[in-house]
């Protein structure tokens, strides 16, 4: 092959490696800048704001809380058993009738081109579990021991932390399904024998029923669970339990449901009913200069908006604009006076892609992954899906200064982001 | 890229020490990319010194809107650029649109700087001029797309695409004829 031919391939290949000598300048002209920058920024500089959006809000939401999810959906749809008849079935029941802590990989794979959610769990007791999901960047420990009901979610590269506390809910347990194969017995089981997972041998034991199929595979040492597979058709996914560790011996403070003292934090509080209002209503509800989707994006459905009161009396309403769309792009947006004072100049750093027709400036390159997850889990309980890894956002300025956040839960065009940027009309302006 | 918007996000949330991180993770590639332009090692160190220098003392002010590698190889480009001009102003010669290629006069000792398969690849880049060599080596080694390189340098695409064909064209015929010479 004559060397022209990959000329590409041996560009690629080119590499020198630095002499100690540069490491050494360069890293002395850091330590340097380090030092200088240490002198001229006062100690305990606020934190950057988009670490804190909210602070002791409370919301009126649906008794079907934001954050905790019924792995726990479907639960109540489970039907059929398992039944007995083998000595070894007979000794995985009592195995996991009985709870001990365990730490399991959890996947749930959606058909369809639906990304799958995975994520590692450890269960303390039942009530008590910590979540750990995208590689670590986001971590939920669950509390249902007492009421309220705490739940702590953890954003570690963003060092921020938001306790959520579901007021009228709790003390309570967590399903967990282990307990309900160790509840069904009908003799339905069906016995499909010997095989090996990662060298070791298990059986296999398989219960067909129309809304949860379950597969279990037992190790034959330890009777316990080697793997679990539910399949639940009407929800058109597959569960998948595996990598299981029993007895766990886990350190209490990976429970904790406090935020830790690095971290920036607010507080979520929940109780009662769902508000729910209509576009045109928020001219008459804001007392700030709000905005409504005068047309609904093309993909969606029409919008709606959820009153976030403050019920302690402390600050102002935030008003979150949801509209569901059923190839999962949903669309969320938020509004508050609180939080365009205390965003205003930050969004102004990102960069300023486009100015709409009637002078909203829509700004981008900021932690838009990390506020449009929040977005989206602000109102998890209405929309039918987590936020995808693909999700997006931009932050608007209104020429009157106030600030809209977006999330899209997945991609967006530029004419489909523009188009629905110019839709955007003063809620006293809009008429349906 | 996302990787690069977390590191400005930590750098402006107070991480300051990411600076670090982004001086390790690219300075291979900054560094390589210096050699080839100027075809000298120590004044190649000299310029990835100056583009850290002047990326720590802006990076309070920074916002990124490509990739930080392509941000850093762009600076590079142009600090060479720069220096090309300062050493022809030196020499009283009238600066032309597009830079002489080496001179066999001045050809560099590569072999201080390459394995020996390379040193060909090497040779036939500094016979490109300038300009195709450096649109050769952000487009294929640094991984540039002719958007962000176009954005960063205030050039047209079509320019910089131009240019990258007419280098590509050349390297492969300067190399396939350097074969032919060496095997008779």
């Amino acid at each position: 092959m004559k060397p022209a031919d990959n000329i590409h391939k041996l560009i690629k290949k080119l590499q020198i490696e630095p002499g100690l000598d540069m490491d050494r300048k360069v890293h002395i002209r850091i330590t340097k800048a380090l030092e200088k920058w240490k002198k001229t920024k006062p100690a305990g500089s606020k934190p950057n704001i988009w670490r804190t959006i909210m602070k002791s809000r409370i919301t009126k939401l649906a008794a079907a809380a934001v954050i905790i999810i019924a792995i726990l959906i479907g639960i109540n749809q489970f039907g059929g058993s398992i039944g007995g008849g083998s000595v070894v079935w007979a000794d995985v029941l009592k195995q996991i009738s009985e709870f001990r802590p365990y730490v399991c990989k959890m996947t749930f794979d959606y058909d369809g081109d639906r990304p799958s959610d995975i994520y590692t769990v450890m269960y303390m007791s039942r009530s008590r579990r910590r979540e750990i999901r995208d590689e670590g960047r986001l971590i939920q420990v669950f509390d249902m021991s007492q009421r309220p009901v705490r739940i702590l979610t953890l954003y570690p590269e963003q060092k921020f932390a938001r306790e959520t506390l579901l007021l009228d809910r709790g003390p309570t347990k967590d399903p967990d399904m282990l307990r309900i194969i160790a509840g069904r017995q009908n003799g339905t089981e069906e016995d499909l024998g010997l095989a090996k997972i990662d060298g070791k041998t298990v059986r296999v034991f398989h219960s067909p029923d129309k809304y949860n199929e379950f597969t279990v595979w037992i190790d034959v040492k330890t009777s316990l669970p080697e793997r679990v597979e539910i399949r639940q058709p009407t929800s058109n996914r597959m569960i998948i339990m595996e990598e299981f560790e029993f007895d766990v011996e886990f350190d209490e403070s990976l429970f904790e449901t406090t935020a830790p003292e690095d971290y920036a934090a607010d507080r979520v509080e929940m109780a009662g009913k769902e508000s729910l209002i209509k576009q045109e209503d928020l001219a008459e509800k804001a007392d700030f200069e709000a905005y409504v989707l005068s047309t609904r994006p093309t993909w969606t459905k029409e919008p709606r908006v959820m009153e976030v009161s403050n019920v302690m009396g402390i600050g102002d309403d935030i008003y979150m604009t949801f509209a569901v769309a059923d190839d999962g792009r949903h669309v969320v947006l938020m509004q508050s006076q609180m939080m365009s004072k205390m965003l205003l100049s930050k969004i102004r750093t990102g960069e300023l892609v486009y100015t709409s027709s009637n002078g909203l400036k829509v700004y981008r390159g900021g932690p838009e992954k990390w506020y449009s997850n929040i977005l989206l889990e602000s109102v998890g309980n209405i929309l039918p899906d987590k936020p995808s890894p693909d999700r997006t956002g931009c932050a608007i300025e209104s020429p009157s200064g106030a600030v809209i956040l977006i999330a899209i839960n997945g991609p967006i065009s530029d004419d489909e982001l523009f188009d629905a940027v110019e839709s955007l009309v003063p809620a006293k302006e809009y008429k349906k | 890229m996302l990787e690069d918007k977390l590191i400005i996000y930590q750098f402006n949330r107070g991480n300051r020490e990411v600076l670090r991180q982004v001086y390790e993770k690219y300075k291979k590639d900054l560094l390589t990319l210096a050699a080839v332009l100027l075809y000298d090692r120590n004044a190649a160190e000299d310029v990835v010194q100056d583009v850290f220098a002047s990326f720590i003392e802006s990076a309070e002010k920074f916002r990124l809107t490509g990739t930080l590698k392509g941000y850093l190889a762009v600076c590079v480009a142009n600090n060479v650029r720069n220096r090309n001009k300062a050493r022809q102003r030196h020499q009283s010669v009238g600066l032309d649109e597009v830079e002489p290629a080496v001179s066999d006069s001045e050809r560099p000792d590569f072999s201080a700087m390459f394995s020996e398969d390379l040193q060909r690849l090497a040779w036939a880049l500094t016979q490109l001029p300038y300009q195709q060599r450096e649109i050769l080596l952000l487009h294929v080694h640094t991984g540039m797309k002719f958007g962000e390189i176009a954005k960063l340098s205030g050039e047209s695409i079509n320019t910089l695409k131009g240019r990258y064909r007419y280098g590509l064209d050349k390297l492969r015929f300067l190399l396939n004829s350097r074969v032919k010479n060496e095997t008779g």
